[in-house]
């Protein structure tokens, strides 16, 4: 008779053995496996909750594959793309420049969670891992690189790593500090759980339903079939969680509460501007807040309760954050947009505002009347009035902008001193997750940072955008040359 | 006289910028610094003219005071309001 | 228990669970396996459009042998996750069945 998978699944997944020429601590040291004060037999209790074989996941990845490629093969026939509304492009160019390398980062994450896990059964879901994020990465080349002929900025899917762009040197300070520098239980609380089970859904599944709806169905494809390996190996994360609540609570609540927070900033530049204003109005599903209501309040945080967490302790204003935060960034990003290496809409035109309006009561008061004064230049001819002179300055936790996180009319200084330096932020949250940890953030300079030290020369915007390495095949303008703004005109 | 960086915060703009300003300007000369990146941008330009007020730490400062008298440290936040404005 | 489809996931409580499966034929017939393997709940359908949500409260019990009934054909519960970007609860995977469910719901008995 065949066995079945449940019959021979923990024996082969728990093959170890007992070292007896070197220390464990040695082979296992603590600074890489973060098993910290935890005792090493609690380890024994950690339980996948999503059981894989290396049978069963190469013949499932296989299938991913082939479903991913026909849809491709089929759709560059088509010529789908060249259909597709220019706005909603900047999201797919946004993502690409923003997470491919991420995804390149977490090959190495998950190499060190098969290395130096402090239990076997983690150590060997550490290999999918690592397979599950080469396929990715590798994904998102080849969807680029096909893409390559009819638009260089699909380009940056390989380039915007190694360049000095500002939102990409946020995310870069994000994810090199949880996925590279982090030990395995950190990583596993703030990429897996955080990251992973909470805010990727908003990218790769709420965010694929929108671009479906626009049409492109081939990037929509590819963003859930990504996502359906990231649920599996997501699940990583809540063992390590039910050990932690164990042994070392407030570990756990403190890593999980910090990684929270800079992914809501983080997510509130990538994934909020792309559904509410890259978006066409007409394909829209949902706003970026309901979005974010489902998959973070419902979805992720009910879960993580479940396992005694607390809510973050800024909850309030977390969610007051949904209101406006993403609006800010968004007026930011399209202000800034010389520094953009895609073309992003303005996204308020009549039809657009009067959606807005509807889906947040407080946009019109908020934002309505710098938009109204962007307007009025655009019509009188003077677009140089909407542009830059000078840069913004930079939040020394989220390397983001400092402006309106919580609400735009609650801004204000909020600083920090440590080893004779002053240190800048974006809210009291993210000087809070300074201050717990400062060591942390310390001495990583922001573009600003590096501009006052004078590593970026000449001193002005153009010097500025030389070093971040835009150029002009690639620098971003409005995607509709203002169009949006003439409308106003009989209004 | 030297280089002197604020983070200048023109009340009623989403952002505060990064302000080039120097130890001998004056409040005066700073606001309208500030103003430049803002008023006629992304706020309306005020009734009554591009006059302003600087505003430090909640305090009104005096026209006339240059910014070196004033022992800050680089990127202090400056806030400026139209002239006559309530405080920040 | 009752197939109940909503418009929007406001009535979607937050302590439903169970699987969010890309939109076709494989969510429609997850569908009536999770009708039929927890004959005790009500099942909650969101359908964006591009994906599904299927939801019972507290615990969601899916079975191999539910699924391929609806299915008409043998089917291997590993390959679900082709078709699942994301799932709500947390889950225990056996060959013969997955289970989403919740440790602190009223509704997980």
């Amino acid at each position: 008779m065949l066995l079945n998978r449940d019959d021979w699944y923990e024996t082969s997944r728990d093959l170890d053995w007992t070292f007896s020429y070197v220390d464990p601590n040695e082979v296992f040291p603590a600074s890489w496996s973060g098993a910290g004060d935890v005792p090493a037999d609690a380890w024994q209790d950690w339980e996948e909750p999503f059981r894989v074989s290396y049978r069963d996941y190469v013949r499932i990845q296989r299938e991913k594959e082939g479903g991913v490629k026909a849809v491709g093969n089929a759709l560059s026939r088509a010529g789908v793309f060249e259909k597709l509304d220019p706005a909603h492009l900047a999201s797919a160019h946004l993502h690409l420049g923003g997470t491919c390398m991420v995804e390149q980062m977490a090959i190495t994450m998950q190499s060190r969670f098969c290395r130096f896990a402090p239990t076997p059964k983690w150590r060997n879901l550490g290999v999918f891992g690592m397979l599950d994020e080469t396929r990715h990465a590798q994904l998102d080349l080849r969807f680029a690189h096909e893409l390559l002929k009819v638009d260089p900025r699909f380009d940056w899917t390989l380039k915007a790593f190694h360049t000095n762009e500002w939102g990409i040197r946020a995310v870069k300070a994000f994810f090199d500090d949880i996925m590279l520098n982090a030990d395995c239980v950190e990583a596993a609380l703030a990429v897996s759980l955080t990251v992973e089970h909470g805010f990727t859904n908003m990218q790769f599944v709420a965010l694929a339903a929108d671009a479906m709806a626009a049409g492109d169905i081939n990037w929509s494809n590819l963003l859930s079939s990504i996502q359906t390996d990231e649920a599996r190996h997501a699940q990583q994360g809540f063992p390590t969680l039910a050990v932690l609540m164990e042994h070392d609570p407030e570990r756990a609540q403190q890593a999980i509460d910090v990684a929270f927070w800079r992914s809501t900033r983080l997510f509130q530049t990538l994934t909020g501007p792309a559904m509410d204003y890259y978006t066409p109005l007409e394909q829209r599903k949902m706003s970026f807040k309901e979005f974010m209501l489902e998959w973070i309040v419902n979805h992720h945080e009910r879960i993580l309760e479940d396992y005694g967490l607390k809510k973050p302790w800024y909850w309030d204003d977390f969610l007051r954050s949904l209101e406006t935060a993403h609006h800010s960034m968004h007026l930011g990003m399209w202000w800034y947009r010389p520094t953009l290496f895609f073309k992003p809409n303005a996204g308020v035109s009549p039809a657009e505002r009067e959606w807005l309006r509807e889906k947040y009561p407080t946009w019109e008061r908020d934002f309505g009347y710098i938009w109204d004064q962007i307007i009025a230049n655009v019509q009188a001819g003077d677009v140089p009035a909407t542009l830059p002179e000078t840069l913004p300055v930079l939040c020394n936790v989220t390397h983001l902008p400092i402006g309106g996180a919580c609400a735009p009319h609650e801004l204000a200084e909020h600083k920090s001193e440590y080893k004779g330096k002053v240190y800048r932020f974006d809210s009291h949250i993210s000087k809070w997750c300074f201050d717990v940890d400062p060591e942390r953030y310390a001495d990583h300079p922001t573009v600003v940072d590096r501009f006052l030290a004078g590593d970026i020369q000449p001193m002005d915007l153009p010097g500025a955008l030389a070093w971040m390495g835009i150029t002009p095949d690639v620098m971003g303008d409005d995607v509709y040359d203002y169009a949006w703004a003439r409308e106003y005109v009989n209004a | 006289m030297a280089l002197f960086p604020v983070t200048g915060r023109y009340i009623g703009d989403h952002i505060p910028h990064l302000v080039a300003a120097d130890t001998d300007d004056t409040m005066d000369e700073l606001a309208a610094m500030v103003a430049r990146h803002s008023v006629g941008k992304k706020v309306p330009v005020p009734p009554g003219g591009p006059v302003y007020d600087v505003y430090i730490g909640g305090r009104r400062i005096d026209p006339g005071v240059t910014l070196g008298a004033l022992g800050l440290s680089p990127m202090a936040w400056v806030d400026v309001v139209p002239r006559g404005a309530e405080a920040p | 228990m009752t197939i109940i489809e909503l418009e929007s996931d406001a009535a979607l409580d937050v302590d439903h669970v169970g699987p969010v499966i890309r939109a076709g034929r494989l969510a429609e017939c997850v569908i009536d396996a999770v009708a039929a393997d927890n004959p005790d709940r009500d099942v909650v359908v969101v359908d964006r459009d591009d994906y599904v949500r299927i939801h019972t409260r507290g615990r969601c019990r899916l079975t191999r042998e539910s699924l391929e009934r609806a299915l008409g054909e043998a089917f291997q519960l590993e390959a679900l996750e082709i078709e699942m970007p994301s799932f709500k609860g947390r889950l225990r995977t056996r060959t013969d069945e997955f289970l989403w469910y919740l440790t602190t719901s009223d509704g997980e008995a």
